[in-house]
């Protein structure tokens, strides 16, 4: 039998091993935790990133249908339009191709297709693509350099020419206006496999504004790829937000060439969403387009640096507004400026066009131009 | 005077002389006491440590409403009916075992003083457990009807009556051992 004594001392060694029992279980315990969570954690991350990669987009892979000389090299899809009104889609390898400029012939490095349909901007696609050859460019699918074309019947051969030098022609017919150098401070760094959308050719004005409609109230957007699409949608809204589709006039000794179309500029890395169309003045081919801007209380040399990150290289006043010149290497003279200064919704012009500065300032000083309501198309 | 829930308290408070203390005053009533349930002095000895243990690592609070012995007799007794569940052991006494009953007759001469009251707590392993138990609690420690009651979680009047049965089965029994007693 155990006295008080051994009976309190037995009970205080087994508390004291009951302590020590709980703190190791504690001290286990504290250590393990963190342990197990992190390992569930991972574990969880793990799966998640597990389910998202299976959950990525496949990108579909090309066939590239050309190789010239041993290399494969990248397809430009560029429709033409031919004279009696068929648009026809024509591939172009890029090579050395002799083409006529203003000033010189020269040989250049470069896809030379260049149709009525796709103005500006399939010059701009044929150019980016130049440039990525060869590797991403042979992944690049062919959809994606195509023009979206809503053409009518002209009466021009397409502006390819590919014709022996010592035969120069007017500056005008040689190349489109936009000039790719002309915005060196930010260069292209779209990832091959980026659909681009392109511009949208209408036959006139109004079937623009009905498109706009269209899109907008019936939710007809063209575009087959979902950024595509985004991009129509977020220009058709654009314009619906102003309200007005802008186009130069035929006034004043100018002549706007409405068998050519007007054209729907969506947004791009180097312009605004505009329409733009094509007008001749004393002989010369110019490219005006009239761009919705996003700034506001600005001047026009602010907002091209600070938007298009492009200087400008000479400010005049035309009409008492300043107007901002920049001029390319091939002779093509850029200007820009504001013509409305609405709340929210300014509207500057861009004229382009291989002429002299003179040339230019006349035109500019003649230049009227004309705007339709968009609403008036809505027909209920 | 019932000291034992100052003493608890100063436990709790860090004082282990305080556990001593209650060892001191209510190991042996508490060891005759749960040897009237296991009819084993050694195992209610064990029994009795059980619960001073379960004291000190537990500390389960005292409420205070009832007294300190009461309710340390009636964990007690809840760890002594766990044990009896867990083992199923028969409350049996080895009579040949005479070292058990030497231990026994060591620490109740100890404890119950007067030698007609050792001799009562003798008759009654003869008896049943709960005859047992009542008599003890009510005779021996003295507890009222009602602390019995709560110790051993049955009604007053259930005690009342089993009382009253315990004491004529006691007299039976000391009549049958000529035992004298008065009335």
């Amino acid at each position: 039998m155990k006295n008080d004594e051994q009976m309190y001392q037995s009970v205080l060694s087994r508390r004291d091993a009951y302590r020590t029992k709980k703190e190791r279980q504690k001290r286990v315990f504290l250590r393990a935790v963190p342990v197990l969570a992190c390992c569930c954690l991972a574990a969880v991350l793990g799966i998640g990133y597990w389910d998202h990669l299976k959950k990525l987009p496949e990108i579909p892979s090309v066939q590239v249908d050309s190789e010239v000389s041993g290399t494969t090299l990248p397809v430009t899809t560029v429709p033409a339009v031919t004279e009696t009104g068929q648009t026809v889609t024509t591939a172009a390898r890029t090579e050395k191709t002799k083409v006529t400029s203003a000033k010189s012939t020269e040989t250049v490095t470069k896809a030379v297709t260049v149709t009525e349909a796709a103005e500006s901007a399939a010059i701009r696609q044929t150019e980016t693509q130049a440039v990525t050859v060869p590797t991403a460019a042979q992944t690049r699918p062919v959809t994606q350099t195509q023009p979206v074309t809503q053409t009518k019947p002209v009466t021009e051969p397409p502006a390819v020419t590919t014709e022996e030098p010592g035969a120069p022609e007017p500056p005008a017919q040689t190349t489109e206006p936009f000039i790719p150098s002309e915005n060196p401070q930010n260069p292209q760094k779209e990832e091959p496999g980026t659909p681009q959308a392109q511009p949208l050719m209408y036959p006139d004005i109004e079937a623009a504004a009905k498109a706009v409609i269209d899109a907008v109230i019936n939710g007809n957007c063209p575009g087959n790829d979902p950024r595509e699409k985004g991009a129509y949608t977020s220009m058709f809204g654009s314009i619906m937000h102003n309200g007005y589709l802008y186009q130069v006039s035929s006034a004043n000794g100018i002549t706007r060439q409405d068998d050519r179309g007007i054209m729907l500029l969506p947004r791009a890395r180097y312009e605004d969403i505009g329409a733009a169309c094509r007008a001749v003045y004393q002989g010369q081919s110019y490219y005006v387009a009239f761009h919705y801007a996003d700034y506001r209380g600005m001047t026009m040399p602010e907002y091209l640096q600070r938007s298009m990150k492009v200087t400008s290289d000479k400010d005049v006043t035309v009409n008492g507004e300043t107007v901002c010149l920049r001029f390319a290497d091939d002779g093509q003279i850029t200007a820009n400026a504001f013509v409305e200064r609405n709340d929210g919704s300014d509207v500057y012009y861009t004229v382009r066009a291989a002429v002299s500065e003179t040339e230019m300032l006349d035109f500019l000083n003649e230049m009227q131009y004309e705007k339709i309501a968009v609403y008036d198309y809505w027909i209920l | 005077m019932d000291h034992g829930a100052g003493s608890y308290r100063r436990y709790l408070a860090g004082d282990d002389e305080g556990l001593h203390e209650i060892i001191r005053e209510y190991r042996a009533g508490l060891i005759l006491y749960l040897n009237s349930f296991v009819q084993n002095i050694h195992t209610a000895e064990d029994l009795t440590e059980d619960t001073f243990a379960e004291l000190a690592i537990r500390c389960p609070k005292f409420s205070g409403k009832s007294t300190f012995k009461t309710w340390l007799y009636a964990i007690g007794r809840h760890i002594t009916a766990k044990h009896l569940r867990t083992h199923a052991r028969l409350s049996i006494v080895p009579l040949e075992s005479q070292e058990y009953l030497a231990d026994e007759e060591s620490i109740e001469g100890n404890y119950i003083k007067s030698e007609q009251k050792r001799a009562v707590h003798k008759a009654l392993h003869r008896l049943k457990p709960d005859y047992r138990q009542v008599l003890y609690l009510s005779y021996f420690e003295g507890f009222s009807n009602a602390e019995t009651a709560v110790i051993m979680q049955k009604s007053t009047r259930q005690i009342e009556s089993l009382l009253y049965n315990a004491k004529k089965a006691l007299r039976t029994e000391l009549e049958r051992s000529g035992f004298e007693y008065e009335e």
